[in-house]
């Protein structure tokens, strides 16, 4: 397992890499740069070429890449941004970090919550009009985009109604709404899984020879059935916390989350190289640290898999 | 038991979760502490209104734009400032006198004026400040604009020089500013954020810079400091009790940033924001409001939007006076307005707008006439339109209504023209870089004033502009417009002494300007703000409010 993880780790190594050559790059062909934004409409040609001079931004792409990596292999250092009173990236992501991950957390709670039960009594009660109904919700749930749903939840909860506070993040009662926007999806998804999953495994035989042997069918779908269907959703559950994780972009944008996705919609617009790079190599490290975990609990929690492994 | 297994591994992954959130959730509330909470409860005696994007930095001498000069002018002072009649007042001078040959200002500076830190601000602060927004180590983009004219400072900004030699402190209370010529309107630089005062010690202490990072570099001299700073998310300013004006009515002022327009009327509405700045495209939802309608405040900008008619972008149409003229009569201005703006604000027959002294009272328009356009664009060669090249109209994207006034105007120039033209909507950035390429022919814009003067409205934005050692000595003249006689009338103006005198030059500069159309103007900036009957005593000048000293509200 150890020699697994190992070589998981050794292999994120050119991916990284290579997103954030990518990043270095694509930023840099966006039109306009970081300078032209700072100096603003007033400023002559002139003092852009000193600003850029003096941000280190005349040097070619390829020179300017080679110092970032080194910098960040040599000092674990992120850079500066160009903004900020050039804040350090580190610091920014040590106090965005915490707020994108509470955010995706709560999602991902309220995602099980409400899409587990969903997909269970869907399952149970396959074909009635519960199915129906909640299989109703859910396609309305996967389908409505978060750009729409947020300034929905707002308008109602917010402004007509009263209960929760419109944006911003300083109570737990701010974190509902953009939990809710972000979660609903994810809740819809796991909602369909857990159903599928259910309704396979009522079909297997084991359970047929469970009842048989004279098991309440009740027991029987909680003992047996739900344990085992649960393994495929976990699976997806995983990838559900990783999309989560890096996919709060939007949400953050609406609600103003001062999160990391709300940091990089923010460093995109003004063209702030150093934190676009950061925040995407973040992510990125994120996504397949996520991916390998998922990979690790599921031989965990499937010993069919572990034990293929051993044999391997 | 294997089953069983799985269920407590899953126990144990959701309880991992749970404790990991109510962690989370504690850094949550420990955020709120320390400062004023957003709510409508606790609004007590604190301004609430909101940062429409993030500030781009909280040193004096990189801040550039409105929002942020909004934002630091609470905190940081300069000599002088504009005052509510639109004239520059004392702030930290008390009084100056000018040499005779109007080179030399010496400024007295009023004394026992404290820094936040309760250190006494002297002359050596000012020296100081100034020569470290021109060190070239601060990357300010700001002071070759506004500082450029005083000796030694560009020599300074080019690294050339390790101090500024026009600029000596004679005495504690006395500081003397020597400029490179006469320059009546001079004095509006000052009110410039890189001219203000900054603390030496608190900024040294923070390795030269001002920033979020340690608020006690931002100590000032103003009527507020920052208290906390939340990236993303909230500003808050306490007041400063021992300000040298008297101390501020409010305790604080709280500066939520929120970039979306439509939240920030949301969050108005609801309670949590006591004004808030709104766009003509919102201003249905408020009119079809009771409440809101009563609540809707206009204030005019020293701005003009105006159409720009580029003669040096390539195959450019424009070279030709009868075509610009043509162009300025086919646009009916007052339609533009009704559409984009729903009417409110001020139609501009001139280049400068109501309220700057020296602008020409009398001016004779070129008035929307349809009739004559199409024959002057006939006598240059065009009739009906025939021939003429395709335009591009270029204007910046994230307005709303900058994008409708462009429709409305492309519309009228085919009706009345029969000119086609392609509509160019574009991200600021991208716009500003093209521009000042000089490679955008037709383009919608506004010219925000840097100081009260008919200089910096003709001068300035219509001056000739050649290459002086490799730099363009009127860089703003983004039309290449050239006429003799303008330049004589705006050179005779720059430097004459007599006010009278002054203002007759610059009223037939501006006659010329617009009898040439090098650019048509559209309408003077009025900013719409949504203000709560308990904000008291607000004050305005053509830059925006003025430092909230005496503005109240009722808790």
């Amino acid at each position: 397992m150890l020699s697994f993880i190992l070589k998981r780790l050794l292999l994120a190594i050119p991916s990284l890499l290579a997103i954030s050559f990518l990043v270095f790059v694509v930023a840099r062909l966006a039109p306009s740069g970081p300078v032209e934004i700072i100096a603003g409409d007033k400023a002559s040609p002139a003092v852009i070429q000193q600003l850029k001079h003096q941000y280190g931004l005349d040097k070619p792409v390829l020179v300017q890449y080679t110092d970032y990596v080194w910098n960040m292999v040599r000092y674990g250092d992120f850079g500066k941004s160009f903004q900020r009173g050039g804040q350090s990236i580190t610091a920014m992501i040590r106090t965005d970090f915490p707020v994108t991950a509470q955010l995706a957390w709560q999602a991902l709670l309220f995602a099980i919550v409400l899409g587990i039960p969903i997909g269970i009594f869907a399952a149970l009660y396959h074909n009635t009009w519960f199915d129906r109904l909640a299989m109703l919700v859910v396609v309305a749930l996967v389908s409505i985009p978060s750009i729409v749903m947020g300034p929905l939840l707002i308008l109602v909860f917010a402004v007509q109604l009263r209960w929760l506070p419109i944006d911003s993040w300083t109570s737990p009662s701010h974190t509902i709404l953009p939990m809710i926007t972000l979660g609903a999806r994810s809740a819809a998804i796991l909602a369909r899984f857990m159903r599928s999953s259910l309704l396979d495994v009522l079909r297997q035989d084991y359970l047929r020879t469970a009842i048989a042997k004279g098991l309440s069918r009740g027991k029987a779908v909680w003992k047996h059935g739900i344990k085992n269907a649960v393994i495929p959703v976990l699976t997806v559950m995983g990838t559900v916390f990783g999309a989560l994780l890096s996919g709060s972009f939007v949400v953050e944008t609406i609600f103003r989350v001062p999160g990391i996705g709300y940091e990089s919609i923010n460093s995109i617009t003004k063209r702030d190289y150093p934190v676009i790079q950061g925040m995407t190599v973040l992510v990125a490290t994120l996504y397949i640290l996520v991916n390998l975990a998922i990979d690790v609990m599921y031989g965990m929690v499937d010993p069919r898999i572990r034990s293929q492994e051993a044999k391997q | 038991m294997q089953g069983l297994s799985i269920f407590s591994r899953r126990t144990v992954l959701l309880l991992s979760a749970l404790s990991l959130l109510a962690l989370n959730g504690c850094n949550t509330t420990n955020r709120n502490e320390g400062g004023a909470s957003t709510n409508t409860a606790s609004a007590g005696n604190v301004l609430r209104y909101p940062l429409t994007t993030e500030p781009t930095s909280l040193d004096p001498a990189k801040v550039e734009d409105g929002t942020t000069i909004d934002l630091i002018q609470q905190v940081f002072e300069g000599l002088v400032i504009w005052s509510d009649k639109n004239e520059i007042t004392p702030n930290l001078a008390e009084n100056w006198d000018l040499s005779p040959d109007g080179k030399t200002y010496s400024f007295h500076l009023k004394k026992g004026v404290k820094f936040h830190n309760g250190r006494e601000m002297t002359a050596t602060d000012f020296k100081y400040s100034l020569e470290r927004a021109c060190d070239p180590k601060t990357k300010s983009q700001t002071v070759q604009s506004y500082l450029k004219d005083i000796v030694g400072a560009t020599d300074m900004n080019l690294g050339k020089a390790k101090g500024i030699s026009g600029i000596k402190v004679v005495d504690k209370y006395t500081l003397q500013i020597t400029l490179d010529g006469f320059k009546p309107y001079w004095l509006g630089n000052m009110t410039y954020p890189c001219a203000y005062v900054i603390c030496k010690e608190e900024v040294e202490r923070n390795g030269g810079e001002i920033n979020e990072s340690n608020l006690a570099s931002t100590t000032g001299t103003g009527p507020f400091k920052f208290t906390e700073v939340r990236r993303n998310d909230l500003i808050q300013l306490g007041a400063f009790k021992e300000y040298h004006g008297g101390t501020p009515k409010l305790d604080g002022i709280s500066r939520p940033i929120v970039k979306d327009a439509g939240q920030r009327l949301n969050k108005y509405q609801v309670g949590e924001l006591d004004f808030v700045e709104i766009s003509p495209a919102d201003l249905d939802r408020v009119q079809g409001d009771a409440t809101l309608k009563d609540e809707l405040k206009s204030f005019p900008r020293a701005a003009t939007w105006y159409i720009g008619l580029n003669q040096e972008a390539k195959g450019s149409p424009f070279t030709k006076r009868e075509v610009r003229q043509a162009i300025a009569m086919a646009i009916n201005k007052e339609e533009v307005i009704k559409v984009a703006m729903k009417g409110q604000a001020d139609l501009a027959n001139n280049v400068i707008p109501p309220g700057i002294k020296g602008r020409n009272e009398h001016i004779q328009p070129l008035s929307f006439d349809p009739a004559k356009a199409k024959q002057l664009l006939a006598q240059a060669g065009y009739p009906d339109g025939k021939g003429f090249p395709e335009l591009t109209f270029s204007y910046r994207n994230d307005y709303p209504q900058v994008s409708l006034a462009a429709q409305v105007v492309a519309q009228q120039l085919k009706t009345n023209l029969g000119i086609n033209v392609q509509q160019r909507p574009m991200e600021w950035a991208q716009f500003l870089t093209e521009r000042k390429a000089k490679t955008l022919a037709l383009t919608h814009l506004r010219w925000a004033a840097d100081y009260l003067d008919p200089q910096n409205f003709l001068s300035t934005l219509l001056h000739t502009s050649k290459k002086v050692n490799g730099q363009e000595d009127h860089p703003e003249n983004g039309m290449g417009y050239n006429n003799l006689e303008f330049d004589r009338l705006c050179d005779a103006g720059d430097t004459e002494k007599d006010p009278i005198k002054r203002a007759e030059f610059y009223a037939k500069a501006e006659q010329i300007a617009i009898d040439d159309a090098p650019w048509v103007p559209i309408y003077f900036q009025r900013d719409l703000e949504l203000i709560k009957p308990r904000v008291k005593n607000l004050k305005d000048s053509l830059f925006g409010h003025r430092p909230h000293v005496a503005t109240e509200v009722t808790p």
